[in-house]
This record gives structure tokens, sequence and C-alpha cells, in this order.
């Protein structure tokens, strides 16, 4: 498990990835954020936001997670796994 | 800074294009309504930024896309209260699909292509009909090969049906008047169709392509929506040494240059070829070359494997000065401005000199391999077309007389000498029918002898056909045929004659074409038994050229702002201009 990324690495990735797709600058992801919390954390942007975050870290998520990852916890964790 | 990945540019040009209306109020704006049957909030704001990269404010209207055909058969839709200057269709392979799989009955699926190109055209011709330009896509292959190697050869399979579809629907628009053609087939071929597709991102959010080639795909349409404007490359300037051949025929030699022979000099081959092909296609070719004028022509003339010959440019210079000098030298012998050049040189110094001093001449970035030139110069997309006619072929040919016919008349010592030499015969009437492709063609292309810019469609020419009053010149002299060089659409308001639109063509300037047709014009009202002509000019940034236009015939100008200005003239106060045009 060497490779596993620690979650604060995972979430200052996550933090240029909110960054660019919701275009605010100020953002900084946070465990305990959800899809409710950002304002243009919309369906349309969701996916927008799914394909930067496997482009980041090189990794694939499946067609029925893509759906469910509405929260940070959820996202951080699935790169884990993924990056394990 | 963040990390760059295949994505990173579809989310600038997304940013991009939430901005691209801010800041462009001196922009002339785009109006564009998209319809389609999948999700389209995406490819609406990255070809806003698109448009707005060509020098538009682009306005985007977008229709949810179940309600796309009431929106097109409905006269009163929001889609009409837009007033779309174009109207883009675009149509999802993976919709197509789902009928396929919908009903696996050999006669449903030999039906299939025939059948769903049938309501698309009845949803399409709603629009052209009210005098609407429409732009649709055909449908992207399919990954899907369920009959693998066969699948080509029969409507049967997805592949093939899709493939037939396509061919009915490209016969169908070269049929119609004011429908184009968005070539995605080509544009998912180029990058490939595994990438192309994103099979997740359709099923959760109806995309029919993965979104980081939606800047590729807007690109390519706003490059035709420009085109539809008149933003057209016609001239393609050519350097020489390391271009068109390798080495440099000053030092080496005509003998010593490599061209042909082994594989080096057939790439270079390669791309004379291609350049020859965008001559025929209704470019004109010009050489712009630091070199000695005959040692540059004893190439074209005696090198055995050149492709292009001599007769193959309308404009050549050879000679020590700037490339800049030189280049705006040809833009006046060809009497075309210079945002229609194109300039192709390998050498990064001259490029970025032209760049720099002449900013509206498209310098594509050449790759160093001269087998990477005509790749990097496709994906420029400075070559649309917006359709090819006969005289396109031709075009080359009477540019390069028109360069003979200036070398001619330095050797008259007046200019009514001169004109008398040139027995310039005239043909001048209302449209005709066989006339309107290469009519509208004329009124797309002219930006500069254009008094209103109004850029009828060739469906809008046929309606002034019909039922108002036209006239389009064609002109020969001994040197040779300018085919159709002049248009006009006019109407009758109250009693006088009002002038739409009138457009000529730069080459035949000042020769007493507009004499002529200023003649024809009041010829035109008198017949009718008006009392006089009223023109407008509306100002844009090209047409400079026929500000005075009216003011020089007698016109007096009679309203108006700072843009438009309105003129009129009364039939009794015209006197009629003598011609050297028979």
């Amino acid at each position: 498990m060497n490779d596993a990324l620690s979650d604060q690495a995972i979430l200052r990735q996550l933090t240029d990835v909110f960054r660019q797709v919701f275009d605010d600058d100020t953002i900084v992801a946070r465990m305990d954020m959800t899809a409710a919390d950002v304002k243009k954390w919309d369906s349309l942007s969701h996916v927008d936001m799914i394909v930067l975050l496997e482009e980041t870290f090189g990794i694939k998520i499946p067609t029925r997670e893509v759906a469910r990852l509405r929260n940070v916890g959820d996202l951080v964790r699935c790169v884990q796994a993924r990056k394990a | 800074m963040p990390q760059q990945t295949a994505s990173s540019e579809y989310l600038a040009m997304l940013r991009a294009g939430k901005a691209a209306t801010e800041g462009a109020d001196d922009l002339p704006s785009y109006r564009v309504a998209i319809l389609a049957d999948h999700s389209v909030q995406q490819l609406s704001a990255v070809l806003a930024a698109a448009i707005r990269e060509r020098g538009y404010a682009p306005l985007m209207w977008v229709a949810d896309y179940s309600t796309a055909p009431q929106q097109l058969f409905d006269g009163d839709s929001e889609l009409y209260a837009f007033k779309p200057e174009v109207i883009y269709l675009s149509l999802a392979m993976q919709r197509y699909r789902e009928r396929y799989f919908a009903d696996g009955n050999a006669a449903a699926r030999e039906a299939l292509p025939a059948s769903y190109l049938e309501s698309t055209l009845a949803a399409i011709d709603a629009a052209v009909g009210r005098g609407h330009e429409v732009v649709v896509t055909n449908l992207t292959p399919p990954l899907e090969r369920m009959f693998g190697n066969y699948a080509p050869l029969t409507a049967q399979s997805l592949y093939g049906s899709v493939c037939r579809f396509n061919m009915l629907l490209a016969d169908a628009i070269s049929k119609r008047k004011g429908l184009h053609l968005h070539d995605t087939v080509y544009l998912a071929s180029r990058v490939g169709l595994t990438a192309y597709y994103d099979e997740r991102t359709w099923v959760t959010s109806k995309y029919a392509c993965a979104t980081r080639f939606l800047p590729e795909l807007c690109r390519s349409l706003a490059d035709l929506l420009a085109a539809k404007m008149g933003r057209l490359a016609k001239v393609v300037v050519l350097d020489l040494d390391n271009t068109l051949w390798g080495g440099v025929v000053g030092e080496d030699g005509v003998e010593g240059i490599v061209l042909g022979g082994d594989a080096y000099g057939e790439a270079f081959q390669n791309f004379q070829r291609y350049v020859l092909a965008l001559k025929q296609r209704g470019l004109v070719l010009a050489v712009c070359s630091k070199n000695d004028e005959q040692i540059a022509r004893e190439v074209f003339r005696c090198h055995p494997e050149m492709v292009l010959k001599e007769s193959d440019i309308s404009v050549f210079v050879a000679n020590w000065e700037d490339k800049v000098a030189n280049i705006a030298r040809i833009a006046e012998t060809l009497q075309l401005s210079l945002d229609s050049f194109v300039f192709i040189d390998d050498s990064p110094f001259e490029r970025g000199l032209v760049r720099a001093a002449l900013p509206m001449v498209r310098v594509p970035e050449m790759p160093e391999d001269v087998a990477e030139f005509v790749p990097a110069l496709e994906t420029s997309g400075f070559f649309e077309a917006t359709e090819f006619t006969s005289d396109d072929a031709e075009r080359g040919e009477r540019y390069k007389l028109e360069a003979q016919r200036r070398a001619e008349q330095r050797r008259f010592s007046t200019i009514d000498e001169y004109l008398a030499s040139l027995e310039m015969r005239m043909e001048c009437g209302s449209f005709r029918e066989l006339d309107l492709p290469r009519i509208a063609q004329l009124i797309q292309r002219s930006n500069q002898f254009n008094l209103r810019t109004q850029r009828l469609s060739q469906a809008a020419c046929e309606r002034y056909m019909a039922a108002g009053v036209t006239f389009a010149a064609r002109l020969a002299d001994r040197f040779g045929d300018y085919g159709l060089i002049a248009a006009g659409c006019c109407e009758q308001r109250g009693n006088e004659l009002f002038v739409v639109e009138f457009v000529m063509s730069c080459r035949v300037l000042k020769r007493g074409v507009e004499e002529y047709l200023m003649n024809h014009l009041f010829s035109l009202c008198r017949e009718r038994g008006l009392k006089g002509v009223r023109g407008e000019i509306i100002d844009t940034a090209k047409n400079a050229i026929v500000r005075n236009f009216f003011r020089d015939f007698g016109f007096s100008e009679v309203e108006g702002d700072e843009r438009r200005h309105v003129w009129f003239l009364d039939a009794s106060e015209y006197r009629p201009r003598t011609t050297f045009i028979i």
C-alpha cells in the first residue's frame, strides 16, 4: 500500500479539479463537503468533474459509481481504492 | 497551476464560452440556435468560445432536446423568435442506434436509413422553408460491429445502416439550398472512434462524444460558420525554398534541389499535389520568395519533378524585399483583402514577421518535417468552402489574367484609351435559376464592394428573383472571361426603387462597371415608372470603398446615423454615364 495517497494529498489535487470545473478559485475541498455545498456542482458539471478527476489521477471510474460520488469523502476513498 | 490534462482545453473553453459575450460590444454578433437529440449545454458554451475566437460576439439559444422538432415546425416558436442566423442541428449516432435496436425486423432495418432521413428532413425543411440557414451533422460511425468486416456491406448491420443514412443525407444536402453539412464523421475518424465515444457519459448524461473533443468539434463548426459570413481563405501565398522543394535553389542550383527521386523529395511532391488540389478547388496561388526571380521561375519551367507549373501561380513575386511588403503588393495586384490570405513558409522568422506586421493574414504554424505539412494545414481549419461551383475551378486563371491586364495598363497614356482597348462586353439581366449558386456565393464572399452586407442566402435570392427586381452581370474582355462579377436585389418601396443588396467583385473596380450598373439601375427604375432610386450604405470594417458610392453619382444623403447612410436620387436628375463597355 505504499502507493496509496494520503487524504491530504488527494484533497489538494481535488481542490485544483474543483477550481477548474466549478470555476471558483476560492474553493477548498474538505472531507465533509457535498454537492449541495458547492453552488455549481450540478449534474452537468458533475460529469466534467469526474472526467477531470480521472485524468488527474490516471484512474477510470465505472458507470455504476459515477452518479453516487456526490461528496468529497466518497471521492477521496474512490481514488484511494483505485490508486492502491 | 493546475495539472494539464486532456480536458484542460475543454474546461478552459467552457469557461471562456460562458463569458464569450463580455467585452464584445464592437464585434459583429452571430446568433446561433442549437437543436439536438442529445445534451448540448456544454457544446453550446464551447461553440460560443470558438465563435468568439473568430471575432464574433456569439448569441446562443439552445432547445431542450425533447422539443427540437416542435421548435422547427411551429412558426411561433421561441426558436424563430430568436431570429437565428444559423440553426445547428446536431444528431447523435446513439439515437439512431436506439431506433436500430428497437426493431429487429429485416424489412424495418432495410427501411431505417430512408425513414430516419425523411423525418429529419421534414423538420429541417420546415426551417429552410422559412428562409433559415441550417447546418446539420451527419452520424458518426458506430463502434458496434456485430457483422465484423461485413458490416459496411449490408444495411442490416448498424454500421452499414449509418453509412447508408450518411450517403442519403449528403445527397439531400447537395440538392437543397440553405442546408449545410457539419462533417462529424471526419472529425470522429480523425480522433479515432474508441476515443471519440464515451459510452459512460452517454448513459449518464446523453453526451454524444467525450467532452474533451468538444473544442475540436466546435472549432470546426465555427470555421464553417465564419465561412458562411464571408470569412474564407481565397489566396495561398507560398514560400519556395524548403517549402515547395528541399534546399535553396540560389545556392544549390536547379539540379541540386531536393524534389522527387528519393523519399524526402517525394514528400515535397506530395505537398505540391495538395497545394495544386487547393488551386483546383478555387484558391488562388501566389509565390512570395526571397530569390532571384529568373532562377526561381526556372525551377517551375525546367525541373522535371515539379508538380506545380508556372501557369498555376497567379502572382509570382521573387525578390529580396521583405515579405510583408511583398504580400501587401500581392493583395493589391489581386484586389483581395489580406484577411483572405494564408501564408505558408517553413521559416519561423518569416512567419513571425508576417504575423506581427499583418495580423489579418492567417499564418499556420508549420512543422519541421515536410511530410507533416498537410496534417498541420488540415487541422488549421483555414480551407473551408460553403459550396463548389464551376467558377471556383477557374478562379486562379482569372486572377492571372488580371495581373496581366495590370501589366498592360502601363502601356497606355490615358485610362480611357486603355479601357477602350480592353473590348469589354457585359451581359446584364435579372437573376436566372442556374446563376443562383454563384450569385449567393458572390454575396457571401464580397466584403469590400458590398453596400449593406446583408448576406442574402440563396433561398433569399430566389425569392427576390420571383418577387423583386434583380440584376446580375457577367463581364468578359479580350483577355478572357471574368464570369459573374456583380449582383443586386431591389424592391419597390412606395414609388421608389430600394437597393436591398448590391455586391461586386473587386477585380473589376474602376473600369466603368459601376457606371454601367448605375445606368442599368435607373433604367430598371424608369421601366417601372418609379420616381427614383433609394440606396443605403451600412458601414463595416471592410466596405470603405463604397462609402461615397452614391455621392459620386449625385445622390443626396437623406437620413442616417453613424453607421447607416440613406441616399436618394430622383430619376429625372440622373445623368447616364458613358462607359467603354458594350
